[in-house]
């Protein structure tokens, strides 16, 4: 049979396993591995992703153009754990560098295994590099666009510098801010049901009555009893955000304190949105995510087991737990990473490209830290000295009793001033 | 083949056409058969046929496949374990009324050539967990859980496809309903010495009535053709849009075996058996006369039981009751049986 390869639009030939049978599958989608340029079609300047604007812009000309996608939020595509995927995700992972050829001005950059699109450091020509992974399901399928504009968020940063009055008072004048560095971040959701069967003892306050021979009468109490019970839950667990990236590479305390993500907001996957952005792929493996999340169900597996017990008393429980309809999705989600220098020193802070939220680490003043604490631990010290010569002098009881309560009051809120101050030097 | 087709055609059946006045088959009768009567009914006996529509030529047969001993089980394992049997309800009575008859089919041949369409289902593996949590912490196993997706297919099919089995009567269903499939792969060319010691049943559907139902079925075989080729496991919707061509009708004659039993009336009740794989069909009623017998036998003793109780003033009215009660089982239990076994359908 001679037919033309692409006879049923959409569909290709493939292996048949019978003679006289030729048979016909839906074309995959194309592997997109090629360097795409972004020039601008009315000066050639180039074009960057904007985010005031939502879509590409020319920052020579002013030219905009939206970018094709469509918005997908919690509905976008999801995958299951087939051999294929998760073998797959051990393979590629182990991608080396790669080397990417700069069209403008004939550069050839080097970028760490997982960068996905790049800024050309010599012209600054914006080229994104599509040598994702070869399996689709690895490559992001959805991302949340950056919606929080630096212009609408320096104002925050210089807010967030001047809370705190640990914080030097000069921190918000003296620090030099760094631009806003915009990055997409790898991050997984996971979404399983769940079916576990429990098993323990469970404790159940009941009244007894009892003979009191003080009282000579009977009299009740409430005496905890321990039977063993069983039940069984039902659950569904929906998109638990793991992030992707290596913890060596960004803080990942920093990155959970300005969390979450709200994911209705995603949009199908367009290397327009990496124009001009820096984007991470993932180095932690679905596998090890996956871990991750397990560990999260299975805390939360054990609060629903012990709640379904009906009792706040429960010992030696023992669950049983399978999964079913396990799902997972790879995207994308906004980041700004940015510091400032303040004194001799650096500090980082980021932000949630989505929702603005800030964390980071601020300088605490210790001079003025140790001045507030010795303040607070002495002034009761020295009312407490004074109570106690009128007390020697008026005779009086009480005001010894007093002074001692001070001084400790004093004590502990000078130790809690500490530790607050201590904790301010780390993520707020 | 086309030989064989041409020999045939031309050499006659050595057998006349018969028809039976009660039920309407028609069956070819070997020469010199006198006062046959009718294998599937034994209503009454087979006349010559007044009809002229000759019946088409028999060009494959499948011979029985059932030697006498095993015939013989299979007529004890029938007849064992009815309810109050007919004296002439016995293994060895059937036996001797054996009676070879040939049922009609009809074998296709086509070749297949068009487009098709489809949805398949593929098998694939994922792997999911169980997980236990003890004094020690919890325990993680993969699981590896086999699921089912839908793909669409398309393409080209140019097959072959021989002696697709089409009804040639039609009772057909009812019959493989009754007596069990047919196997072709016995089939071998007919002579008509094949038949010189049976009766052949005539058809009552000829190919033009059963072209559609044929397309349906080489279409149902590309299908399953189609999936194979596609490497899909589970099929979900398949059309075909092609010609059928070449279409070729050969008829084929597959065995049975008749035989009957007569009742205290002298009415006669027919039994099948598959001339391959000795499925038995037939109804086993049960005789009313011994049941009677059997249920007087019972009233008589429950009577004497019942007046030895009264005269001897013993207090055993209740249990005499109860017997002249179970004197009656016998009768219900034949009458219960008959109803059942008259709710069978008739011979097809």
């Amino acid at each position: 049979m001679q037919v033309p390869k692409y006879y049923f639009p959409g569909f290709e030939q493939v292996p048949s396993e019978l003679d006289g049978v030729m048979v016909f599958a839906p074309i995959p989608e194309k592997d997109e591995d090629e360097v795409r340029s972004y020039a601008c079609p009315q000066c050639g300047g180039h074009l960057k992703f904007d985010v005031n604007s939502a879509g590409m812009a020319c920052i020579y000309c002013g030219y905009t153009a939206p970018v094709a996608t469509k918005q997908v939020g919690k509905s976008a595509q999801s995958f299951e754990f087939t051999l294929e995927n998760v073998q797959a995700a051990e393979q590629e992972w182990e991608t080396d560098r790669q080397l990417l050829h700069c069209n403008n001005c004939g550069a050839e950059l080097s970028y760490p295994k997982g960068a996905v699109a790049a800024t050309c450091p010599y012209c600054g020509s914006n080229k994104v590099n599509l040598s994702l992974p070869k399996t689709k399901s690895l490559r992001p399928q959805v991302l949340l666009p950056f919606s929080a504009t630096p212009e609408a968020l320096k104002p925050r940063i210089q807010e967030w510098l001047s809370q705190g009055w640990m914080h030097p008072k000069t921190l918000k004048d003296a620090a030099q801010i760094d631009k806003l560095s915009p990055i997409y971040l790898p991050y997984w959701t996971f979404s399983t049901a769940i079916d576990a069967s429990w098993e323990a003892e469970v404790g159940h306050y009941e009244t007894e009555t009892y003979y009191d021979s003080s009282s000579k009468s009977y009299k009740t109490r409430q005496v905890l009893r321990w039977r063993w019970e069983s039940g069984a839950i039902s659950h569904q667990f929906s998109d638990i955000t793991i992030n992707g990236v290596n913890p060596q590479r960004i803080n990942h305390a920093m990155l959970s304190a300005i969390e979450p993500f709200n994911l209705s907001g995603l949009v199908l996957f367009s290397p327009d949105y990496l124009v001009g952005m820096n984007v991470q792929a993932y180095e932690t493996p679905l596998k090890e995510a996956w871990e991750y999340a397990k560990q999260e169900i299975r805390t939360a597996t054990n609060r629903l087991c012990e709640r379904d017990t009906g009792s706040s008393h429960v010992r030696n429980m023992s669950i049983d737990m399978s999964y079913d309809d396990e799902q997972w999705r790879y995207l994308l989600l906004p980041v700004y990473l940015s510091g400032y220098s303040y004194g001799a020193n650096y500090y980082n802070f980021m932000l949630n490209g989505q929702t603005g939220k800030l964390a980071g680490v601020k300088p605490v003043d210790w001079k003025k830290v140790r001045t507030v604490t010795w303040l607070v631990a002495l002034i009761p010290l020295l009312i407490a000295l004074i109570s106690l010569i009128i007390s020697k002098i008026s005779g009086s009881g009480a005001l010894p009793v007093f002074s001692g309560l001070i001084v400790v009051l004093g004590i502990v809120i000078s130790i809690a001033l500490y530790v607050q101050a201590k904790n301010a030097e780390k993520i707020t | 083949m086309k030989e064989q087709e041409t020999i045939n055609r031309h050499e006659p059946t050595q057998g006349k056409s018969h028809d039976c006045p009660a039920c309407q088959r028609a069956f070819i009768v070997p020469s010199g058969w006198q006062a046959t009567p009718c294998p599937l009914c034994q209503q009454a006996l087979l006349q010559v046929s007044s009809n002229t529509m000759d019946s088409a030529p028999i060009e494959l047969i499948v011979p029985p496949a059932l030697d006498a001993q095993t015939l013989s089980m299979r007529l004890s394992q029938f007849t064992k374990g009815s309810a109050f049997p007919y004296p002439d309800f016995k293994a060895e009575n059937l036996g001797k009324r054996l009676v070879l008859v040939y049922w009609p089919v009809w074998l296709t041949d086509a070749d297949l050539d068009g487009e098709w369409d489809a949805v398949f289902a593929y098998d694939y593996q994922v792997v999911s967990s169980r997980e236990k949590m003890g004094n020690a912490g919890w325990s993680s196993q993969d699981v590896i859980k086999t699921r089912i997706k839908e793909e669409p297919r398309k393409g080209f099919l140019k097959r072959h496809y021989d002696n697709v089995l089409s009804p040639a009567l039609h009772t057909h269903e009812q019959r493989l309903s009754q007596l069990g499939t047919v196997d072709l792969m016995t089939a071998h060319s007919w002579q008509a010495i094949n038949t010189a010691q049976s009766l052949v049943q005539k058809e009552t559907l000829h190919p033009h009535e059963l072209e559609d139902g044929v397309k349906n079925q080489m279409a149902n075989l590309a299908s399953v053709d189609c999936r194979k080729a596609s490497g899909a496991q589970h099929p979900r919707s398949f059309t075909f849009y092609g010609e059928y061509k070449n279409m070729n009708w050969t008829k084929g004659i597959v065995p049975m075996f008749t035989t009957y039993y007569v009742d205290d009336k002298g009415t006669r009740y027919p039994i099948a058996i598959n001339g391959q794989s000795g499925t038995v069909y037939g109804h086993r009623m049960a005789s009313t006369k011994k049941a009677w017998l059997f249920t007087g036998i019972l009233l008589a003793l429950a009577i004497i039981l019942t007046l030895v109780f009264y005269f001897a003033k013993a207090d055993y009215f209740l249990c005499a009751s109860v017997a002249l009660v179970l004197a009656f089982a016998p009768i219900i239990y034949a009458a219960i049986w008959n109803n059942k076994e008259r709710v069978k359908p008739p011979l097809a």
